[in-house]
């Protein structure tokens, strides 16, 4: 009889693992703390239920806190692992769409009217958009070698070189 | 006695100013040279005018001696710009050493007739110094360059 108890109490919590796993790919709304929490406080109670054999109810209990425990720090990790790429993913578009604006296929930048650079240390002409209202004439060459240590001015988008 | 000395002194000074005027250099006439060597693109005249230690400074590169000066900054820039002007801010001479400091501009060549052209603006330093021969040579040549600009 005692047999069957923990034989049941095994299958629902593992019925309840299953449902909560469906359920959590259904709706893709848990966080991963949130999930990791769940499965291990449900895999948790589970162990310690079995494990704890006088009392099972409180062997439940401290595995499904203890489990609970290790599953929010796995979830959060998880989650600062997926912040991360998410963050480096959004970079990464933004210098794309940066190089695409900087670079057009005429290989010419549109550049204030006025010559707002006059040689302060660091400073680097303002770029405009590409619009009709740039004025002809008033941009600046682009650095080919931008980036190339070896050339006088790497770190400058616009070339510098001249003399 | 007073008739000896009015002579005296007029050898005497002449001996001065002939003296001072072998010391010094006339800057403006090297750096003339040196902008017009450019100008023809005679790669061998502004070699003459190099001296052997000379040192050249542009934003993060610096060449050390005539012959890596030769090649990566005049070979290298030497078909690819025209008509460089200079506009002397401040100079100096005395017996050894001579600069000539200011603003340049020059007409930067396209690499290929498909680009525009283009112009360049910027800060330069040359600085001569007179050699165990008593030949003046360019020693040290310093240049900031400013963004260069799209031709109208």
């Amino acid at each position: 009889m005692k047999k069957v108890k923990i034989n049941l109490a095994f299958l629902l919590v593992l019925l309840f693992l299953t449902g909560l796993t469906t359920q959590a790919q259904a709706q893709k709304k848990w966080s991963p703390q949130a999930k990791g929490t769940v499965i291990g406080a449900g895999a948790g109670a589970l162990g310690g239920a079995l494990i704890n054999k006088r009392n099972r109810a409180a062997g439940g209990v401290v595995g499904g806190v203890v489990g609970g425990a290790a599953g929010y720090a796995i979830g959060k990790h998880k989650d600062n692992k997926n912040k991360e790429a998410a963050r480096v993913a959004a970079a990464n578009r933004a210098a794309a769409a940066k190089q695409a604006t900087a670079r057009p296929a005429t290989s010419q930048a549109a550049a204030p009217a006025a010559l707002a650079y006059r040689g302060g240390a660091g400073q680097q002409p303002v770029m405009v958009s590409n619009s009709s209202s740039a004025p002809a004439g008033a941009g600046f060459l682009l650095n080919t070698t931008y980036g190339d240590a070896s050339t006088p001015y790497p770190t400058s988008e616009y070339r510098r070189k001249s003399w | 006695m007073k008739s000896y000395i009015a002579p005296l002194l007029g050898v005497a000074l002449l001996v001065g100013a002939c003296s001072k005027a072998d010391d010094t250099v006339n800057v403006q006439q090297l750096n003339q040279q040196f902008i017009s060597a450019w100008n023809n693109q005679n790669a061998a005249q502004i070699d003459s005018l190099l001296a052997p230690d000379v040192q050249f400074v542009q934003g993060s590169t610096h060449f050390k001696g005539k012959e890596e000066v030769a090649a990566k900054w005049v070979r290298e820039t030497l078909t690819t710009i025209t008509d460089l002007k200079t506009n002397v801010v401040s100079s100096e001479t005395d017996s050894k050493i001579a600069y000539e400091a200011g603003t340049f501009s020059v007409d930067v060549l396209p690499v290929d007739p498909a680009q525009p052209h283009a112009y360049g603006e910027g800060n330069f330093l040359l600085l001569w110094k007179k050699n165990a021969a008593g030949s003046w040579r360019l020693s040290y040549a310093q240049l900031e360059d400013l963004p260069v600009q799209l031709r109208n």
